[in-house]
């Protein structure tokens, strides 16, 4: 800014007030001195000679709602004070970020917008703390997301460099949940509400438990299995989530933590059968076995979400345990041209934080 | 519907992920689509690397390594290594905090008679990851000595120094009669900061005393001391191993020194 500019701009800045729109419209006066400490309106003042009149007022960004605005100003005017100590703004600033999660939000936004790089790196920091070491259900509670993950990328099948037959069977089991994945959305606007949470999937479990039972040659169990996954029915993404856990739980039985008795059956069965069960490609229609009293299916279904649940925040240290598990040391766990498997898959590279 | 990605722009989101810590980015990679992406953006990742971290890739034996993003780069520093300074030196990192961890390989020590093929020679092993490992044929005065700068180093951390060795013929094997007649290999260890004295500290090599443990890559470690890496990059720590007093050594076969953060 050359003297001149200065100059003519002096007498403007003798007021002591300027004027500031927010997102909503509403017009407020506000001391020139405390917003001068946002650079952006300072920047407009000085640049753009603006804010002098209601007329002229400076448009804020759309992220600065009156609320925050006024939360910004508290701020501003609390720390554009030269003489404070260091203890004192810090102070402040520890009381100052007590709020609600989803407003402190809209304030590390507003504050962005408006460049004030104090105030960003103050909430951020509060943010952060607030993230730290939560689990990916929690972080959602907290900020009130959906699990969203499609079941697709929930199903990415894993790279089997080992020729592991445990990879082996997930793999194949994923490219099967795949499949009929399609198959659903084919059928979802044909099919109109939706059903029980997870019958397919109690189902499953269930006769597999009940083929187990009658048959120690596990060849009734197989075909249960495939005539029950014929099954037409609406699918919940928590179903497939559950099958997936269910096999993760079948190859990995020695490992999980048994949530509930038929869990443990169907872990210690499926251990013996695996290779049978899976090894029938074909499916025939038949009628679906589904002699199940109502209210031990309940009792199961709630026990089998449970379970799912909790796997399902195991999930990436369960991942990396199967891949590492029986893997030597030294094999090189990447190609160069695995891009898109490995974006995907890289946190599976870390073992266990414990 | 207000949510978190909606509210914040996401180079925020990206600034608080990379306040937090590798463990806790690998988990918000499973929160939602957009946060996963977030979340594993090279934005994220170049913050828990070390800052210099690209630089020795380039220069080191794998510089394609640098083609990767900043998440697999991590994944692979954690697990294997990159060969630098001439194949003198690797870096790996700590995986919960990005902290490093160098190996300084004993073809950058200062070996007293080690240039004399009579006493010791120098041999490529498969087990080594350095083209060449000092061996002992047999020596009466074994002296060791290297230093590192603190710049290869983390920033205000406490490290360990760790002698990495091995022995040819394994001593411990033999079960003798009388323990004295058993032939002992001792070291007088010592690590020390510029001119200050740092504490020494006598083991025995072989067979392994309490001080020495079996690493995962097949070598034996022992402790040589500790030092804080502070803040100046001009810091320079100096360690040695040091056996001149008692009798013949000799099958030792030295690999490096390693420094790793000490989690306190």
């Amino acid at each position: 800014m050359s003297e001149i500019d200065m100059a003519v701009i002096k007498p403007e800045m003798m007021k002591p007030y300027i004027w500031l729109e927010t997102s909503d419209g509403s017009i407020q006066q506000v001391e020139q001195e405390i917003a001068m400490y946002c650079p952006l309106i300072c920047q407009e003042i000085i640049q753009k000679g603006m804010g002098s009149s209601k007329n002229c007022a400076i448009c804020l960004p759309q992220r600065v709602s009156p609320a925050t605005l006024s939360l910004i100003l508290d701020y501003c005017h609390f720390h554009q004070v030269p003489g404070r100590s260091n203890k004192e703004r810090k102070s402040y600033d520890e009381k100052f970020i007590r709020m609600d999660t989803k407003r402190l939000c809209e304030l590390t936004s507003a504050a962005d917008s408006l460049q004030l790089k104090p105030l960003v790196d103050l909430t951020s920091r509060a943010l952060a703390r607030i993230i730290e070491g939560k689990s990916p259900e929690e972080i959602r509670e907290i900020f009130h997301l959906p699990d969203d993950l499609t079941e697709e990328e929930k199903l990415e099948p894993l790279k089997n460099t080992t020729d592991d037959p445990r990879i082996r069977l997930l793999n194949r089991l994923y490219a099967k949940k795949r499949k009929e994945l399609k198959e659903r959305e084919r059928l979802k606007n044909v099919e109109a509400e939706e059903e029980h949470v997870d019958e397919r999937s109690v189902d499953d479990l269930l006769s597999f438990i009940n083929g187990n039972d009658g048959d120690p040659k596990g060849v009734k169990t197989s075909k249960n299995k495939k005539k029950n996954r014929r099954k037409k029915e609406q699918q919940q993404k928590n179903s497939s989530l559950k099958e997936a856990s269910e096999v993760n739980k079948e190859v990995n039985g020695q490992n999980i933590r048994h949530q509930s008795a038929e869990a443990d059956r169907i872990a210690e069965t499926s251990n013996s059968h695996t290779e049978d069960v899976f090894a029938h490609r074909e499916f025939d229609d038949g009628d679906i076995d589904d002699g199940i009293d109502p209210a031990l299916k309940e009792k199961i279904d709630r026990e089998v979400e449970d379970f799912a649940r909790r796997l399902n925040s195991d999930w990436p240290e369960r991942m990396q345990e199967l891949l590492s598990s029986g893997q030597e040391r030294k094999t090189i766990l990447f190609t160069p041209n695995g891009n898109s498997f490995l974006r995907r898959n890289a946190c599976m590279f870390f073992p266990c934080f414990e | 519907m207000d949510t978190i990605t909606k509210v914040l722009p996401e180079e925020c989101v990206a600034t608080i992920i990379s306040l937090t810590s590798p463990k806790d980015a690998c988990q918000l990679s499973l929160v939602s689509p957009s946060f996963k992406e977030i979340a594993d953006s090279d934005a994220v990742w170049a913050n828990f690397l070390p800052s210099d971290c690209e630089d020795i890739i380039d220069q080191s034996s794998t510089p394609t390594l640098n083609l990767l993003s900043k998440k697999q780069i991590y994944a692979y520093l954690c697990d294997y290594h990159v060969l630098f300074d001439n194949g003198n030196m690797t870096l790996s990192l700590e995986k919960a905090t990005g902290k490093k961890c160098i190996i300084v390989s004993a073809k950058g020590f200062k070996i007293s008679w080690g240039d004399k093929p009579c006493y010791w020679y120098w041999e490529s092993t498969p087990e080594s990851r350095f083209s060449e490992v000092a061996m002992l044929k047999y020596l009466w005065w074994l002296e060791i000595l290297g230093s590192l700068e603190a710049k290869f180093l983390s920033a205000n951390t406490t490290y360990g120094v760790y002698f990495i060795f091995n022995f040819e013929n394994h001593g411990s094997e033999f079960i003798y009669l009388n323990q004295n007649s058993q032939p002992r290999t001792y070291g007088d260890l010592v690590v020390c900061e510029g001119n200050i004295n740092g504490y020494r500290k006598r083991v025995c090599l072989d067979p392994p005393g309490e001080e020495v443990h079996e690493r995962e890559d097949g070598w034996m470690e022992v402790e040589m001391g500790e030092f804080f890496s502070g803040d100046h990059e001009d810091n320079l720590v100096d360690f040695k191993l040091r056996d001149i007093n008692s009798q013949l050594t000799h099958f030792l076969v030295v690999e490096g020194v390693e420094f790793r953060p000490k989690n306190m």
